[in-house]
């Protein structure tokens, strides 16, 4: 088939006008929205996945244990949780809160 | 784009004639208003027709062109003019992936406004009939083409972007983007090609 008519043939095809009030409405319609501050956008997202996001309730509840079931066994048996700090060490400091008074800085 | 027309009948319209897109954009960054209802008083009906040929509905059309320019409107920054890339370039991606969201979220409907067109123009000449349904042909055609490849022959052929610039557009290489267009144009031409064989058969 000729190029040529094939291309004129793509060429008939029908693209209706705009309506004549679209620019004023789109112009309209801005009034009523306001910019995004630089890090709205990101701020928007954080917020929505924060709604979104539910944690099942046993879920939550058991990740919880697992967290405190998890540091109760390790301190028991000695190990630090805080890198650089041995066991004793924080019961030495905790220890020493028991101790510390008010007065001690006045 | 560049409009240096100068109107020495309204000069206020002439210095709006001159601004170049991007300095506008530069404005609607700092919040102006006025700057934003020039560059959409200046690309409306180009962007409808344009989103028009992606989704072949003229309602929807409006839609996508009013989300397009508020989206514009919200975040301006996400145009890069130090990119190089031109703004209307850059605002023909902006149509295309609002166009191409709302075409997932909406149902499938049965056929484009031309259809509509035809119905309403049962009293015309035999001649425009013809013609009509050689355009009803095409945009349905048109329309039942692969995202991408419809995409690709409207920027190259209908809005006149350059390979380069449609490849940006739809971020693929110049290489995959010609790849596209010869398939559109290859998968239009049978259909043309059948439908003039038919045209005969039912006319011998």
């Amino acid at each position: 088939m000729d190029e040529r008519i094939f291309d004129a043939y793509l060429k008939n095809r029908h693209t209706p006008e705009a309506p004549s009030n679209l620019s004023a409405r789109i112009i309209e319609a801005s009034r009523h929205t306001s910019q995004d501050a630089p890090l709205e956008g990101v701020k928007r997202w954080l917020r929505g996945f924060m709604e979104g996001f539910v944690l099942p309730q046993p879920a939550f509840a058991l990740a919880v244990l697992l967290i405190f079931g998890t540091s109760f066994v390790l301190t028991a048996s000695g190990v630090s949780l805080w890198p650089g700090i041995g066991a004793e060490d924080l019961s030495a400091a905790f220890e020493v809160g028991e101790y510390w008074d008010a007065g001690d800085l006045l | 784009m560049l409009l240096a027309v100068r109107d020495p009948i309204n000069p206020v319209m002439a210095e709006e004639q001159v601004i170049q897109d991007e300095s506008l954009v530069a404005r609607i960054c700092e919040g102006d208003h006025r700057a934003f209802a020039i560059l959409v008083e200046r690309y409306t009906q180009m962007f409808f027709a344009a989103a028009y040929r992606i989704c072949g509905n003229s309602v929807e059309a409006e839609d996508i062109v009013q989300d397009a320019f508020l989206k514009l409107w919200t975040k301006p920054q996400a145009f890069d003019a130090s990119k190089g890339v031109k703004f209307t370039t850059w605002f023909y991606r902006v149509v295309t992936n609002v166009a191409i969201d709302a075409g997932r979220k909406k149902k499938p409907q049965a056929g484009s406004d031309v259809i509509d067109l035809m119905a309403d123009d049962r009293g015309l000449a035999d001649e425009a009939m013809i013609v009509n349904e050689r355009q009803v042909a095409l945009e349905d055609a048109i329309q039942d083409l692969p995202e991408r490849q419809k995409l690709a022959l409207n920027l190259c052929f209908y809005e006149g972007l350059s390979n380069k610039e449609a490849a940006e557009v739809l971020g693929v290489g110049v290489k995959a983007l010609e790849s596209l267009l010869m398939r559109a144009k290859a998968a239009l031409k049978d259909k043309f090609e059948d439908r003039e064989r038919k045209g005969r058969e039912n006319h011998g």
